[in-house]
C-alpha cells in the first residue's frame, strides 16, 4: 500500500495547488501524525484471543457478531436475510401459480378464456361419455344400418331409420339430405368440445 | 496449518488472511503491527482525541478480525482495514457529537505551546474535522481515506470497489464542498 502526499493533479480535472481546501487538508494531515500507542498491538491481540476463529465467505457475513456501537446490526442482518427468503418463496409460489394458470388456459380449444367456456368446460367429462357411443352407431350405420340397429341404443338407431326409409318433408333439411354422419358433429358441438 | 514466513516482511495479504482463517491468531499480529500506525493516525485525525482514537483503532482491528473471512483479496488489506476504521471513527464521532462535549479539544499540533495558541489551533482543527464529517457520502469516505488514511486513489478504488475515475470525481467534488464549508466557517 502506498501512502503519499496529495497531488492536486490527481483529481478529475485537476485542482489549483493553492486551493484553500487542499491546503487546509494537507496542513491538517501533516500536523496530526502521532505514533501509535506502544501497547495497541497487545491490546488488540488480547481482545482477539477471546474471539472465535473467523469464518469464510457468506458464513462470515452471517455469523459475525455485531460491533459494540451497533447493537441492532445482527437484528438487521437476520431481518434482511429472512425478508429475502420470504420474498423468494413468495415469488416462486406466484410464478408457479402463474404457470398453472397459463397451462390451464393453454389446454382449452378456444383461445378466449371467458367464463361461459369455463362453465361449459366443467361438465365435459360427464357429457363426453354420451357422444362417444353415438359415434360408433353412426360409423356402423354407414356400413350397414341393419347391423347397427341391433347393438346400438334406441335413440341413434331411430334417427337413421327415419332418414333412410322415409325422406319426410317435415324433417329438417339436414336430416333428410345428408346421412347421419352430419348429425353426429352437431350433437357433439352442442354440449362441449371433445376432450382429449 | 499453512506456515508463512513472517520474518521477511513480504507476506502477501491473501496468505496472511488465509493463515488467520486457518486458525493461526498470531498471524493477525503481523497485520496489526504493520497497520497500527496508519489506522491510529487516521482515527486520531477524524476524532481529534488520542484516547478515543486508540479505542476506535482497537475496535476496528477486532471488527476486521471478525470480518476477515469476507475479505476478497481484490485490493490491499490495509485499504480494506482503513475503510473499516474510518467508518467506525465517523460513527463514533457522530455519537460523540450527539452527546454534550464538555471538554474542548486541544490542538494536536501544539502540545507544548501557550494556551491561546493551542486553543486557536484546536478550533481550526476542529473546524476541519467537522467539515469533513459533515460531507455527504461517498465524498466523505473518499476524502477521509485520501487525507486521513493517506491511501492512494488506486487503493481507494480497490477498497471501495469503485472505478478510479469515479473516485477522482468524488474526491474533487468532496474538496469543492469542503472549500465552501471551510470558507463559511472562516467567515463566521
Amino acid at each position: 500500500m502506498s501512502r503519499s502526499p496529495f497531488d492536486p493533479s490527481e483529481v478529475d480535472g485537476g485542482l489549483d495547488p493553492r486551493d484553500p481546501a487542499v491546503e487546509e487538508m494537507e496542513r491538517y494531515a501533516t500536523i496530526a501524525s502521532d505514533q501509535a500507542p506502544g501497547n495497541l498491538a497487545d491490546r488488540v491481540m488480547s481482545a482477539v484471543a477471546a474471539e472465535p476463529t473467523p469464518r469464510r465467505g457468506l458464513l462470515a457475513w452471517l455469523v459475525t457478531p455485531p460491533s459494540a456501537g451497533r447493537p441492532f446490526a445482527r437484528f438487521a442482518r437476520v431481518t434482511a436475510l429472512a425478508a429475502t427468503i420470504v420474498l423468494a418463496v413468495a415469488g416462486a409460489l406466484y410464478a408457479g401459480e402463474l404457470a398453472r394458470l397459463v397451462r390451464d388456459f393453454g389446454v382449452g380449444s378456444s383461445p378466449r378464456p371467458s367464463p361461459s367456456i369455463t362453465e361449459s368446460f366443467e361438465p365435459s367429462p360427464s357429457e363426453s361419455v354420451s357422444p362417444t357411443p353415438s359415434v360408433s352407431p353412426v360409423e356402423s350405420e354407414s356400413e350397414s344400418p341393419e347391423q347397427s340397429g341391433a347393438p346400438g341404443s334406441s335413440a341413434p338407431t331411430a334417427t337413421p331409420r327415419q332418414s333412410t326409409s322415409q325422406p319426410s318433408p317435415t324433417g329438417s333439411p339436414d336430416e333428410s339430405k345428408s346421412p347421419t354422419p352430419s348429425q353426429t358433429p352437431d350433437e357433439t358441438d352442442i354440449p362441449s368440445p371433445t376432450p382429449a | 496449518m499453512a506456515q508463512v514466513a513472517w520474518h521477511d516482511g513480504r507476506v502477501d495479504d491473501r496468505s496472511l488472511v488465509d493463515t488467520v482463517l486457518d486458525g493461526d491468531r498470531d498471524a493477525f499480529r503481523i497485520l496489526v503491527e504493520r497497520e497500527q500506525v496508519a489506522v491510529y493516525r487516521a482515527c486520531l485525525r477524524i476524532l481529534g482525541r488520542p484516547h478515543d482514537a486508540e479505542d476506535v483503532a482497537q475496535e476496528s482491528f477486532v471488527m476486521a478480525y471478525r470480518a476477515l473471512g469476507s475479505y476478497r483479496g481484490d485490493g490491499p488489506l490495509g485499504g480494506w482495514l482503513m475503510r473499516i476504521a474510518t467508518r467506525h471513527a465517523f460513527r463514533r464521532l457522530g455519537q460523540r457529537r450527539d452527546a454534550a462535549e464538555l471538554n474542548p479539544e486541544i490542538g494536536l499540533s501544539a502540545p507544548g505551546s501557550d494556551p491561546l495558541t493551542a486553543l486557536l489551533s484546536g478550533e481550526r482543527e476542529r473546524a476541519v474535522r467537522l467539515a469533513v464529517a459533515g460531507l455527504r457520502e461517498p465524498y466523505r469516505e473518499v476524502v477521509a481515506l485520501r487525507f486521513f488514511g493517506e491511501l492512494s486513489l488506486d487503493d481507494i478504488a480497490s477498497a471501495t470497489g469503485r472505478p478510479l475515475n469515479t473516485v477522482k470525481t468524488h474526491l474533487r467534488r468532496g474538496l469543492e464542498r469542503l472549500r465552501a464549508d471551510l470558507g463559511r466557517e472562516a467567515a463566521a
